[in-house]
Parts: C-alpha cells; sequence; structure tokens
C-alpha cells in the first residue's frame, strides 16, 4: 500500500466511500459492524445499503431480515425515530454456481450446455471461489444500480484471508491458463486422438492422468472446460469491474479482529492480504474485549501463587453458608486467570495491530464485550456512538 | 438410539469438525493425548495449511511436515499436504519416480490441480485411509487415528467427495480406491465425525446444520457434540461473599472490584448454558464439556493433564431425556 493509499478514518470513510468492506476471521463480529455503520451513515443522510451474510437472530430482526427475500428491504429504526434513507438484503451464504452462470451465460444453449455437463454437475460446488465470487457479483450488482450513496458489505466466512478478494483473480487465471486454452483446442475435443498434437511432456502427463482417473475422464473434463469457456468473455468483464470495485479510490476497508488468544494471527494475516491487494485501510475495530478488573496482576494468567486467597475464600464461603464453597473458590479462580488471559491476549493483539497501522489515517477502535446477547437495535446504535461518536 | 455412545476410544478414525474458530485444534489434541494415556497408539493429523499441533506439545515447536513425528510416546503427528500426499499416491500407482516428479512439477499440472475441484479432499480422505490399513507386526500400526478437519465453511463436501468421485471418474484405479475410502467414512464401526462447537448464537446454529447434514446427505456416525469453552459460572453464594467485602486478598484484586466481573460471567454463563441446551436438544445428541482451559486456547502445556475430560460419558442438557435414557 503506497501512503497516497492512506485514508482518514472511519468518519471519512462514512462520508465519501461508495463501498465499505468489513473484513476479517469469523466469528469476530463482522456482521454487527457493518450494520452499525450502515447505520451511521444512513443517519448522516446517505443513501445506504448494508449486504449481510448469515446474521444472528436479534441482529436479523432488528435490520428486518426475517423471512425476507432476495429483494432490499427498508430498515426503520423504530420508535418515535426519524426513518433513515437505509435498506438491508441478505447475501446467499452458499450461492449455487448455477446462478452465476445462469448470468453469464451468454445464451440459453451455453446455459445447457455447462448445465448438463457431467463433471458440471459432480464437481461445480468446489470450483475455486466460485461462493466468494458469486458474493461479489451482488456486491458488484448494488454499487452500479446507482440507487445508493454507500454499499457496506459483511464479507463471508473465509478458511483464509484471500479467499474472498482474490476469488476474481483465480477465477480468471484458471480460464485464461495454459491448461484450459491447451484443452480447449478443438482437435482435443473429440478424443485420446487429440493427444497427438501436444508436446511430449503434455503427452505424459494426460497419459498419467488416464492411467490413474480411467478411459472417458479426460473427455468428460474437456468437454466441461469447453463448455465453461463458453462463458468466459463474461467472466472477464465481471471479474475485472469487481475488481475495480475492491481496490478503487472509493472503497475502505474496516478490519474487524477479536482480541482473544488465537484470533490474532488470523487478523493480521487479514491485515498483510488487505495490503497486498492495495486494499484502503479506514479502521480496525476489536471487537467483543472482555472485561478486566483494576489491579488484576497478569501474572495471575501464568500461575502466580493464589492459595492463600483461595483459602481465605473457601473459608468465607463455608462461613457464609455457601453449599461448595471449594467449587466456587475454584470457579473466582477459573474467572480471574481467564480475565489475566484476555488482558494480555489484548494487549499483545494490539501491539501487534497498532504498529502495523500508525501513521496510515487508519483508527483504532476497541469494543466491549456484552454480557447480554447479540445486539439489537439499541445495541448497534451504542456500537456506532462507540465507533464515530454520538450522533449529531 | 443407544442409552450411552461407546468410548471414544473404541473407535478407528474420528474426524473433528467444526466452524473457524470452536477450538478444533485444541479439542483433537485432547482427544489425541487423553487416547495416548490410555495406552493407545495415535496417529494426530492436521490438515490446516499454518501448522498449529505442536505448538500446544512444545515450546517451540518444529514444523511436523508430511511424515511428521512422535510427538509424546505413543503420539504420531502429521500435516497432511494435498500435494505431497498427491505425489506420494501418484508415485505408488506409477512408480515412475523422476518422470512423475517432472509432471508433478510442471505448471501445467499445477494449473490441472487448481482448475480440479476435489482432490484435495479425496487425496486427504485417501491418505487417512492408507494411515488406518497400516499394519506393523500383524496388528494395526495406529489403535485411532484423530483428525483436525478443514473448517466447515464450505459445509462436509469433503465428506462426500469418494462417492462424487466415483461417478465422475467411473474407472480405473482412482475410482476402485474413492470406493474404498467411502466405505470406511459410513463405517459406523471404525469412523465418527465428532462436531465442536462453542456455547455461542451462532456456532451452535452452523453446528446444527452441519449435524442435520451429516445424517441426511453424507451417512456418518456423530454420536456427541463437543461443547468447547464453557465458560464458568459463578453461585450467588460466591456474589454474596464478594459483595460483603469481608476477604482480604493477597494476589488479587479487591472483592468490590472483582463483583462487575463476577457479574459479567454470570451473565455469559447463562447465556452459554442456553445456547448448549439448544444445541443439544435439536440435535437430539449428548454433549462433552470441555471448560476454558488453564493457559488458555494455545498457550503452555498445563491442559494435557486435563484431557482426559475428553474422554467422559457425554451427556444429556435437559432432564427429560436423561430420564428417558436412563430407564
Amino acid at each position: 500500500m503506497s501512503a497516497e493509499a492512506a485514508t482518514t478514518g472511519l468518519g471519512e470513510a462514512l462520508r465519501n466511500a461508495r463501498v465499505l468492506v468489513c473484513a476479517g476471521t469469523g466469528g469476530v463480529g463482522k456482521t454487527t459492524v457493518s450494520a452499525a455503520l450502515a447505520i451511521r451513515a444512513a443517519q448522516a443522510g446517505r443513501r445506504t445499503l448494508v449486504l449481510t451474510i448469515d446474521p444472528a437472530r436479534r441482529l436479523a430482526d432488528a435490520l428486518g431480515l426475517e423471512g425476507l427475500g432476495a429483494e432490499a428491504a427498508p430498515v426503520s429504526l423504530g420508535g418515535d425515530r426519524e426513518p433513515i434513507p437505509l435498506e438491508a438484503l441478505m447475501l446467499d451464504p452458499k450461492p449455487t454456481f448455477d446462478g452465476l452462470v445462469e448470468r453469464l451465460a451468454p445464451d440459453a444453449a451455453s446455459r445447457a450446455r455447462v448445465l448438463d455437463n457431467k463433471i458440471y454437475r459432480h464437481l461445480s460446488e468446489a470450483l475455486a471461489g466460485s461462493a466468494e465470487y458469486a458474493a461479489l457479483e451482488q456486491v458488484r450488482e448494488a454499487v452500479e444500480s446507482g440507487r445508493y450513496d454507500l454499499v457496506v458489505v459483511d464479507t463471508p466466512p473465509a478458511s483464509h484471508a484471500l479467499d474472498f478478494l482474490s476469488a476474481p483473480r483465480r477465477l480468471r487465471d484458471f480460464l485464461e491458463g495454459r491448461f484450459v486454452q491447451t484443452l480447449l483446442r478443438p482437435a482435443m475435443s473429440a478424443s485420446r486422438f487429440g493427444f497427438k498434437i501436444f508436446g511430449r511432456s503434455l503427452q505424459r502427463m494426460l497419459g498419467l492422468i488416464e492411467r490413474i482417473a480411467g478411459g472417458g475422464f479426460l473427455d468428460d473434463l474437456t468437454e466441461f472446460l469447453s463448455a465453461v469457456s463458453g462463458l468466459t468473455e463474461g467472466f472477464q468483464a465481471g471479474t475485472a469491474r469487481v475488481e475495480d470495485i475492491l481496490v478503487g479510490d472509493d472503497t475502505r476497508f474496516v478490519l474487524v479482529g477479536g482480541a482473544r488468544s488465537g484470533t490474532e494471527p488470523g487478523t493480521l494475516e487479514f491485515l498483510e492480504a488487505l495490503d497486498a491487494e492495495g486494499a484502503r485501510l479506514a479502521a480496525v475495530v476489536l471487537n467483543r474485549i472482555a472485561p478486566s478488573p483494576e489491579g488484576l496482576a497478569l501474572d495471575v494468567a501464568d500461575g502466580a501463587d493464589v492459595r492463600a486467597d483461595l483459602e481465605r475464600l473457601t473459608e468465607d464461603l463455608a462461613r457464609a453458608g455457601a453449599d461448595a464453597p471449594e467449587a466456587d473458590a475454584a470457579c473466582l479462580e477459573a474467572i480471574l486467570a481467564d480475565a489475566a488471559h484476555a488482558r494480555r491476549d489484548l494487549l499483545e493483539t494490539r501491539r501487534q495491530l497498532s504498529q502495523r497501522v500508525t501513521g496510515r489515517g487508519v483508527d483504532f477502535h476497541e469494543i466491549a464485550e456484552r454480557s447480554t446477547e447479540i445486539e439489537g437495535l439499541e445495541g448497534l446504535l451504542r456500537i456506532g456512538d462507540e465507533l464515530v461518536g454520538a450522533a449529531v | 438410539m443407544t442409552a450411552t455412545p461407546r468410548s471414544l476410544l473404541d473407535h478407528r478414525l474420528i474426524i473433528v469438525t467444526g466452524k473457524g474458530g470452536v477450538g478444533k485444534t485444541t479439542v483433537s489434541c485432547l482427544l489425541a493425548e487423553a487416547a495416548r494415556r490410555a495406552g493407545r497408539r495415535v496417529l494426530l493429523a492436521e490438515t490446516a495449511p499454518i501448522e498449529a499441533v505442536a505448538a500446544r506439545f512444545e515450546p517451540a515447536p518444529a514444523p511436523l511436515g508430511y511424515e511428521g513425528r512422535e510427538l509424546r510416546p505413543g503420539l504420531h503427528a502429521i500435516r497432511i499436504d494435498p500435494h505431497e500426499a498427491l505425489a506420494h499416491y501418484v508415485r505408488l500407482q506409477t512408480g515412475l519416480g523422476a518422470v512423475t516428479d517432472r509432471i508433478l512439477g510442471s505448471e501445467t499440472f499445477r494449473q490441472l490441480l487448481e482448475a480440479a475441484p476435489g482432490w484435495r479432499e479425496l487425496i486427504l480422505l485417501g491418505k487417512l485411509w492408507h494411515a488406518e490399513q497400516s499394519a506393523e507386526n500383524g496388528g494395526p500400526l495406529y489403535d485411532l487415528i484423530v483428525v483436525d478437519a478443514p473448517a466447515t465453511g464450505h459445509g462436509l463436501t469433503f465428506l462426500d467427495v469418494p462417492r462424487v468421485a466415483q461417478q465422475a471418474v467411473r474407472a480405473g484405479p482412482l475410482a476402485r480406491h474413492a470406493g474404498w475410502v467411502e466405505t470406511l467414512v459410513h463405517d459406523r464401526e471404525r469412523t465418527l465425525l465428532l462436531p465442536v462447537t462453542l456455547p455461542e448464537e451462532l456456532p451452535a446454529r452452523e453446528t446444527i446444520e452441519l449435524v442435520t447434514r451429516a445424517r441426511e446427505d453424507i451417512d456418518i456416525g456423530v454420536d456427541r457434540i463437543v461443547v468447547n469453552r464453557c465458560p464458568p459460572s459463578p453461585s450467588k453464594a460466591l456474589n454474596a461473599v464478594l459483595a460483603a467485602g469481608g476477604t482480604t486478598f493477597e494476589a488479587w484484586p479487591t472483592p468490590a472490584s472483582l463483583l462487575p466481573l463476577v457479574d459479567h460471567a454470570a451473565s455469559r454463563a447463562a447465556l452459554a448454558a442456553r445456547e448448549r441446551t439448544h444445541v443439544s436438544t435439536a440435535c437430539e445428541l449428548p454433549v462433552v464439556d470441555v471448560p476454558v482451559l488453564p493457559g488458555g486456547a494455545e498457550g503452555g502445556s498445563g491442559w494435557s493433564d486435563t484431557a482426559d475430560a475428553i474422554l467422559a460419558p457425554p451427556c444429556w442438557t435437559d432432564r427429560e431425556r436423561a430420564g428417558a435414557t436412563a430407564a
């Protein structure tokens, strides 16, 4: 990321960006953060769409997503609050490749040719990046519709940071790759006789595949690739536009991470991936920060000697008539050890992340863990306040 | 449905699965360590691109790699890299060392692999089948194979790949081998799917979907759910004693400053208990609880002394069912 690509935080992003992408590992509250930010943008008068994936029940209720189809629906803040120009749309978390083929096929015949192919029917689900790509296509449609000033995107859970960002490129690389192009030469599509036209190394390779996978497999594969290639033009145009949107001047990213042990490697990996893609990062949000009492020593996490405290507490509990004084004392010990760990994990995560983003105009925010359920509407408003200050 | 599921130790292959971040690796290590302590010869296989297993056993872990190594007596750990597993497989099939290596290393072949769906999953399961079949002195080389399976972001598709592959390739050695692997996946005697979840809404919901899918689409044995990171649940008595403020601590902060923390913990524990009951009831499966481990999610090796907890008989979370199964 060049210095020029630096941004100036969440406030600027909410005012000026056309697309705001919330990225991060799973289970850190991306959906909550994206909904809270979308509300704030809409409160400021921008026509906003939040594209969300698999929200928790109360969040879905808050956004009015329960039981809705594929159409964006207006979100009401309820009560006597002023209506805001906000719509919400639930992305299909498992879009089928069929839908993508439907959209991209130039005509009915090419569509049928892909959908009827034996290999396609069995294996299309796993084709690299198709789910992520299909999600991005929905983002592109929303952006290009012209109906919104800002589209806030909650990214799908990905096993790897790059899956989401690099899906378009991987699909295109595959279709333009030498293997596909070679197999698609007309002479090949007929049968194994086509082997003759290839160089020896490719012949050897195809021979090896046939030896293991049995006769007929290559014919099916070739037919599949040639059917898919009918869609190449649509893919190429689509992927180029999606890439433009992702790294464009008007797009900002918010990286959402947890502070519990084990989440920071994933968050750092995301940060690196975003930088490598030239994405414009507006803010890092550490979510679900566990409470930590004043004066709790970090060495409690290392098993500092707390036996005397345990004994004293057990005695006091017994005197107070507790049913299981020892279990109660052990419970407090576990809570404190966990709090000390959480505190240390937070300090470490904060250190690692802030080191990477200082001086780049990237905001750094922390949100405390709630003792209640996943946020409803009130919770979203409160998180919005925490992130960008009280609403005007 | 039997009253009490078989012991985890009475299986040959246990596939530990769940949403990313729920603690699959932690549970896999607990299970492997507990089985080792029970005298079993264990193979622990991890499948993620970034190794995480050795770090649970060693302060300064060296990579395991494809060959792996013995982490503790009786516990061999490996990381199955699909490319290495594929090269291994192809060499076994063809015997052509140098030529095969050249083909496998070529850019064209790499592109084919990028394009070919499902081979990673198939080769991973094939490697597990191979380990299950491996023998030594007339007996199996490993009593128990524990797999830290890929995250279920894309569902349980990987377990379905052997069936699908046979339809796609129809003939030849690959189809035959996929058939062997499929038989292993479905074999209730040998194989168990062990879902791991957290007592939170979204992981619980995803686990319910996963178990439904395992039953309806994959046809694989699943007899319990591991609920990881069950938070400690403070009692009213603890709260009362801290509120009274009469206790003076040496290492801990004052009772008054601990109260908000204990209240917070009680609320989180109540939420967790509800989600735990929900996932158990919806899946009609008993649960095994794993507490928040001493030393945090991946710190230290203090966890290994508590590993046996993973072998405890799973319990039902609602009283009615507990009564029904006891009867």
